[in-house]
């Protein structure tokens, strides 16, 4: 059941973040602009939670690899997590301030620009298991 | 809107990312129940619910902080977590 819920939530998330190639029609209305940032704000939300998980486990022991029996997170994966997250961040607060800013304006670019950071944190998390 | 191919495109890599982590049942417990707002969010544009400004502020409000919460720096190695 946990998973299940779990796989439901990634599939919401990744759908309206990094794996959405075709964003809805994003100039025609301030509407369209509010849902597409939140979208991402809330994808975002998901992705932030997963790493603060991750990084709630204990720290692997050197030399030692996560496992079914070996339940731990690696220090170099939570650096890298880091950074990308810290990226996402800016990318995310930056499309919120654009939209803010600028409500008629098209926000292809700026929502783009936080997916392709979702996308990095995203590449990252999955590492931390291999 | 978001069309099934994307979805089931978003399956496919969830599938990695929860096979992957959700293993470690405590924690990622903690952090899909803190996921269920940002989830029911999605649920509701998907089905047509519009974002108002002021959800929007809110949200990245709590998603500043959550990020705070995670850049905090990890305590010092000293050589027994250094993997």
């Amino acid at each position: 059941m946990r998973k299940l819920f779990a796989l439901a939530a990634m599939i919401c998330g990744l759908a309206l973040a990094g794996c959405q190639t075709t964003l809805p029609s994003l100039n025609i209305s301030n509407a369209v602009a509010l849902n597409t940032v939140y979208g991402i704000e809330n994808a975002y939300g998901i992705a932030v939670n997963a790493a603060n998980a991750y990084k709630a486990l204990p720290l692997c022991a050197t030399g030692t690899k996560p496992s079914a029996t070996n339940i731990c997170a690696k220090r170099s994966v939570i650096v890298n997590l880091q950074s990308a997250m810290s990226r996402a961040r800016l990318a995310v607060n930056n499309a919120v301030a654009f939209q803010k800013t600028y409500p008629t304006l098209d926000v292809t670019n700026v929502v783009a620009a936080a997916q392709a950071a979702l996308n990095d944190v995203q590449a990252v998390l999955v590492s931390g298991a291999n | 809107m978001v069309t099934a191919a994307e979805i089931e495109a978003g399956v496919a890599i969830a599938e990695a990312i929860v096979s992957a982590i959700v293993r470690v049942a405590p924690a990622i417990q903690q952090g899909v129940v803190s996921s269920l707002p940002y989830v029911q969010a999605i649920a509701g544009l998907i089905q047509g619910t519009n974002a108002t400004q002021e959800q929007i502020d809110a949200t990245l409000a709590e998603i500043n902080a959550a990020t705070d919460a995670f850049l905090k720096p990890l305590p010092p190695d000293d050589g027994a977590t250094t993997t």
